[in-house]
């Protein structure tokens, strides 16, 4: 008998403990669901311009008779300020969990971002892997953009970056990428740059980060070097002259071995990369024989060397910060030392002996004599 | 012959009970003192720990059919038999307090941030302590079921985060320089490995036989290496620099992964709270029938119900009344300095006496 009543006894308590709900139930319309934070810093004040999502309207565009996206700004002497403004221009509690791209304006850039990344870190419904841009555009100009395909401006930042990534044209830096950054000192950090050119949101290079400052920019025309570095599978095209035809190559980074040593207090690293470079067309079709392959290889590994001397020497000479990930490498071997020492000082005055080998492979329709003339 | 348990659910009963709460910690803790050595710390205790538990399922194995408290009172006497189980008792209530407590604050920081904690620990205890009012044996077979659930997500989850790490942030894995390190850091880690006492209740049977001890042998270092895959993918994602910056580091690590081809389930925290939840119901589970199992060996005349009902609302009671302070400190001062009187000193003394009285 004891048992039955204890049984209806838990039975009463767990119904009635499922009918009390969750405390933090609450439906998707009933949250500003975000899709873009633009954060900006002008005339000694914090402002926020975010994108979000019309559930109701179900996301159409406004061209399409939805309720599409609306924008919404929020400004203050700091950035609590901003946000509480924001909170009370906002019709439902701001969700932050669907944030798809971060941007920083230049101004704010130049102002230091650590306090907003750390602002990040601590908000929970923050996702870690939001990519993180720096613009020269004026926000508004930014956000009001008119997108191709995607639903909303946020997407379609993330989007390009992304695809971008998966060519091995870009590299993309995340929320978490940066916090690990900025937990160690005297490392810098690069962020892809977005401008609106022509109208059009586009990516135009990468701008330079120490101590969370904005240092400089970098032009997009110069990033092969650095996707060198930090791409996982970095790939570009180059082309070659000679006085009566052009070449156009497909050249893939294939491998990359680093080697840091340390010696008398000096650092050394010994760079080799491999390329492939893949022979797509030529302006007129003519047989390439060896000799002249021999010549394009060696023009090929002077093109490549020299895009990645001039993105170290950028790095070392003038921006005097490691935001090519050097750090890493040396870290992995020299763990004691590289705690002791001061990196960035060290980082600008280290050694680094780069070897690049450039193997050319004819394309589809090209026409490679292998047999000595 | 009641509450026995086959090897296979021993095996589940202490994997699943060590790993269920330390782990949220786990990696900020061995950040802070080992650094990039954490796995040779993790081996050095799975080891250390691996032989205690060895010794007390040694004298299960020695005293068959027996549980702690019948064996002592052979060994010492009933009254220092009685008193071995008020320690046991006392460690085992306070840890389930305590630990729940600790589950709900994580569960308030960073899923539920509004439910308050009162509740979510009282909704905690009602499912445990229903689920341990069915005795050991049968909390032996869910756990054999949700065990393999909880490791088989852990697992896919850690694997998926170490592709997406790197794994030069967690290079060198040796370092000559930091070697006293990782000894030090052992204190940081008693509390990931501690809950094997869980067999301080649970007769061996015939048919357990001696491969019991390797059971739990091989469960302990099962968590060991279980471990050294969850803090060096965490230090993978979060690099080790950055993961002293946070309190929850695994659910902090799990924030920042992404994989984007599972459609709807990119985010893989949703999988991981799931299969911790589990592993926490499992915890407290055993642990609540662990507390019950004692206390009816105390008070032989009390109903199994009015056991559990004791047990539970003594924990809840406990756990929710200190601040959240004082509540952390409980838990630490019990496991790191009095953990290892149920789980090291009592057994190695009664082992002693077992051979000293040639038993075995």
């Amino acid at each position: 008998m004891g048992n039955k009543n204890f049984r209806s006894l838990t039975m009463v308590l767990f119904v009635g403990l499922i009918l009390v709900g969750c405390w933090d139930s609450g439906n998707i319309e009933q949250q500003n669901n975000v899709s873009l934070v633009i954060v900006d810093f002008n005339e000694e004040q914090y402002s926020f311009y975010i994108e979000l999502a019309n559930v109701l309207g179900g996301n159409l565009r406004d061209d399409q008779g939805g309720g599409g996206y609306s924008i919404l700004h929020a400004s203050g002497p700091s950035l609590i300020d901003a946000r509480d403004q924001l909170n009370r221009r906002s019709d439902y509690p701001v969700f932050l969990g669907a944030t798809r791209a971060v941007v920083f304006t230049q101004r704010m850039a130049d102002k230091g971002i650590e306090e907003y990344i750390n602002r990040i870190r601590r908000e929970y419904d923050y996702r870690k892997s939001v990519v993180l841009l720096t613009s020269p555009t004026e926000p508004f100009l930014l956000i009001s953009d008119e997108t191709e395909n995607d639903r909303s401006v946020g997407d379609a930042i993330e989007h390009t970056l992304e695809n971008q990534k998966n060519e091995g044209q870009t590299v993309v830096v995340t929320v978490g990428d940066v916090l690990q950054i900025i937990a160690l000192e005297n490392v810098g950090f690069l962020l892809p740059q977005i401008s609106s050119e022509e109208e059009e949101n586009t990516l135009t290079g990468y701008t330079v980060f120490k101590d969370a400052k904005r240092i400089g920019t970098i032009p997009a025309e110069e990033r092969k070097g650095i996707a060198y570095f930090l791409c996982s599978n970095p790939a570009f095209y180059y082309e070659t002259k000679d006085e009566n035809n052009h070449f156009i190559f497909n050249v893939v980074m294939v491998k990359k071995n680093i080697k840091p040593l340390y010696k008398d207090n000096q650092i050394t690293f010994e760079i080799d990369m491999s390329f492939e470079c893949e022979l797509l067309y030529m302006n007129k079709i003519t047989t390439i024989t060896k000799e002249q392959q021999k010549h394009l290889s060696e023009e090929l590994t002077k093109m490549i060397e020299d895009d990645v001397i001039s993105a170290i020497k950028d790095s070392q000479r003038t921006y005097r910060t490691d935001y090519l990930g050097f750090y890493k490498y040396f870290r992995a071997k020299f763990l004691k030392e590289f705690k002791e020492m001061n990196w960035e000082e060290k980082y600008t005055q280290a050694e680094i002996k780069v070897k690049v080998k450039a193997k050319i492979e004819g394309g589809q329709g090209v026409d490679f004599n292998e047999k000595e003339e | 012959m009641t509450d026995q348990v086959t090897n296979r659910q021993l095996f589940f009963i202490i994997v699943i009970t060590l790993v269920g709460f330390s782990i949220i910690e786990l990696p900020k803790s061995l950040a802070e003192s080992s650094g990039r050595g954490a796995w040779i710390t993790l081996i050095i205790a799975s080891i250390s720990f691996g032989v205690l538990a060895a010794i007390l399922a040694y004298l299960g194995y020695l005293f068959q059919g027996k549980t702690l408290f019948e064996y002592s009172q052979l060994l010492v006497g009933k009254l220092l038999a009685s008193f071995f189980v008020m320690i046991y008792l006392v460690y085992f209530t306070i840890i389930l307090a305590f630990l729940n407590r600790s589950a709900a604050e994580v569960i308030k920081t960073d899923l539920l941030i509004k439910t308050p904690i009162w509740y979510t620990m009282l909704f905690m205890l009602i499912f445990s302590g229903y689920a341990a009012s069915k005795g050991i044996t049968n909390v032996g077979r869910i756990l054999e079921y949700y065990g393999v659930i909880i490791i088989f997500l852990a697992i896919c989850i850690h694997i998926a985060m170490f592709f997406q790490g790197d794994l030069i942030d967690i290079k060198p894995f040796y370092n000559s320089a930091e070697k006293i390190k990782y000894f030090t850091a052992l204190p940081e880690v008693i509390i990931a490995f501690l809950g094997f006492e869980v067999l301080s209740i649970i007769p061996f049977s015939r048919h357990n036989g001696k491969k019991a001890v390797v059971y739990v042998i091989g469960a302990m270092l099962f968590v060991g290496l279980f471990y050294i895959l969850i803090v060096e993918t965490s230090f993978m994602v979060l690099s080790v620099e950055d993961t002293k910056n946070y309190k929850n580091t695994l659910i902090a690590a799990m924030r920042r992964v992404e994989i984007k081809h599972l459609q709807f389930l990119v985010r893989l925290d949703i999988i991981f709270f799931m299969a911790w939840i589990f592993a926490l119901f499992s915890t407290f589970t055993v642990v609540t029938c662990t507390a019950a199992g004692l206390l009816k060996k105390l008070f032989p005349s009390l109903k199994r119900q009015w056991n559990l009902i004791v047990i539970l609302v003594v924990a809840y009671m406990l756990g929710v009344l200190p601040s959240t302070r004082l509540a952390s400190q409980i838990l630490t001062v019990t496991t790191k300095n009095l953990g290892l009187v149920p789980a090291g000193v009592i057994p190695i003394i009664l082992f002693v006496i077992a051979k000293v009285k040639r038993y075995g």
